[in-house]
């Protein structure tokens, strides 16, 4: 299955951790590609050295918007499986064979990766509150009795992928992507994956107070559907 | 002594946004109507006065400002739709870009961007 899988990294200023992310991903997914999000560093350099497929936006449009271009790149190239991972060394590459093992254990359309099922290092309070606070809302939001929301670590069939329209270019599509599958009645469940919070991931990641933004675009995002 | 200042005030806003022929026909009501009864509460203050009784609200000056709040939100709440819609080409454009030019990694081709 992993052989037939490709990898989505939407990568913002990452110069910092891009290459080792790289390394660990592909001694298990060779196919991986970087949308390049604007930076203003060596990002792109790093992750070609590294030996991914680098999109670059000119521009800076957004995470959401990132990974919709990694995404259909992926499907133009045939992947049959598209995994989806943040660039800031958050993740463990061995996630991703936790998300593929419960894929074929489950026969789900979407696997998403779940903090609270896994394991967290070094996450603050006042992030662990704000976590709680999003999934209660995504519960009722969407209806999906989820123990995680806003994790980078995904898992889709192709099926899936191309059923699914990220529009929300920044921070909200992480919500979208669930309303998504709610609506397109996709089959989806949980994989427990390890995640580090490290000094740089923190500075670098979203502040908590993101939360009113994504909320704001959602607001805006239902009165235009 | 402020009574023609305003009305030229008036007057030139209403120049500026007429030589800007890209109004939709309900734009141009909404500006006209705004600027339509601007000019005539300059010239007849007690106008909005009798407006404000008859609305219960008090002095006209409020009855004004309550308008003016609520245009604000209005103009404000235009924006942020356009501002959205603007987003959402810049998305498509940017996006088309990027999968015109995927730089690989053996090729060593684009370095320099696209």
């Amino acid at each position: 299955m992993l052989d037939c899988s490709w990898v989505v990294i939407p990568a913002h200023n990452e110069a910092n951790t891009i290459s080792a992310v790289l390394a660990s991903v592909r001694a298990l997914v060779p196919r991986i590609v970087v949308v390049d999000d604007g930076s203003h560093d060596a990002t792109s350099a790093h992750a070609l050295a590294a030996g991914a497929t680098v999109l670059r936006h000119p521009v800076n449009i957004g995470q959401g918007a990132a990974l919709e271009t990694g995404i259909r790149y992926a499907l133009e190239q045939g992947a049959q499986y598209i995994f989806t991972l943040d660039a800031d060394g958050q993740h463990d590459a061995a996630a991703l064979l936790d998300l593929s093992s419960t894929l074929e254990a489950t026969g789900a359309d979407v696997v998403l990766g779940s903090r609270t099922l896994g394991r967290t290092d070094g996450m603050p309070l006042s992030r662990r509150l704000v976590l709680k606070l999003a999934v209660a809302f995504t519960r009722m939001h969407t209806g999906m009795k989820l123990s995680d929301t806003h994790n980078g670590l995904r898992l889709l069939t192709r099926a899936a992928a191309q059923r699914i329209k990220i529009t929300q270019p920044r921070m909200a599509y992480a919500s979208e992507i669930l309303t998504q599958i709610r609506s397109l009645g996709l089959r989806w469940a949980e994989a427990p994956v390890t995640v580090h919070y490290t000094e740089y991931s923190l500075r670098k990641g979203q502040r908590n107070s993101a939360a009113f933004g994504i909320l704001l675009e959602l607001l805006y995002a239902s009165l235009t559907r | 002594m402020i009574v023609p200042i305003l009305l030229t005030a008036i007057a030139l806003i209403l120049a500026y946004v007429g030589s800007h022929k890209k109004l939709s026909r309900g734009q141009f009501l909404f500006v006209a109507l705004f600027f339509g009864s601007g000019i005539v509460f300059v010239l007849f203050p007690d106008l909005a006065n009798r407006a404000a009784k008859a609305l219960n609200v008090g002095r006209g000056a409020d009855l004004l400002l309550y308008f003016a709040v609520l245009s604000g939100v209005l103009i404000a709440a235009n924006f942020y739709f356009r501002l959205k819609q603007n987003e959402r080409v810049l998305v498509e454009l940017v996006r088309r870009l990027a999968l015109l030019a995927p730089m690989h990694p053996n090729s060593g081709e684009a370095q320099e961007g696209v």
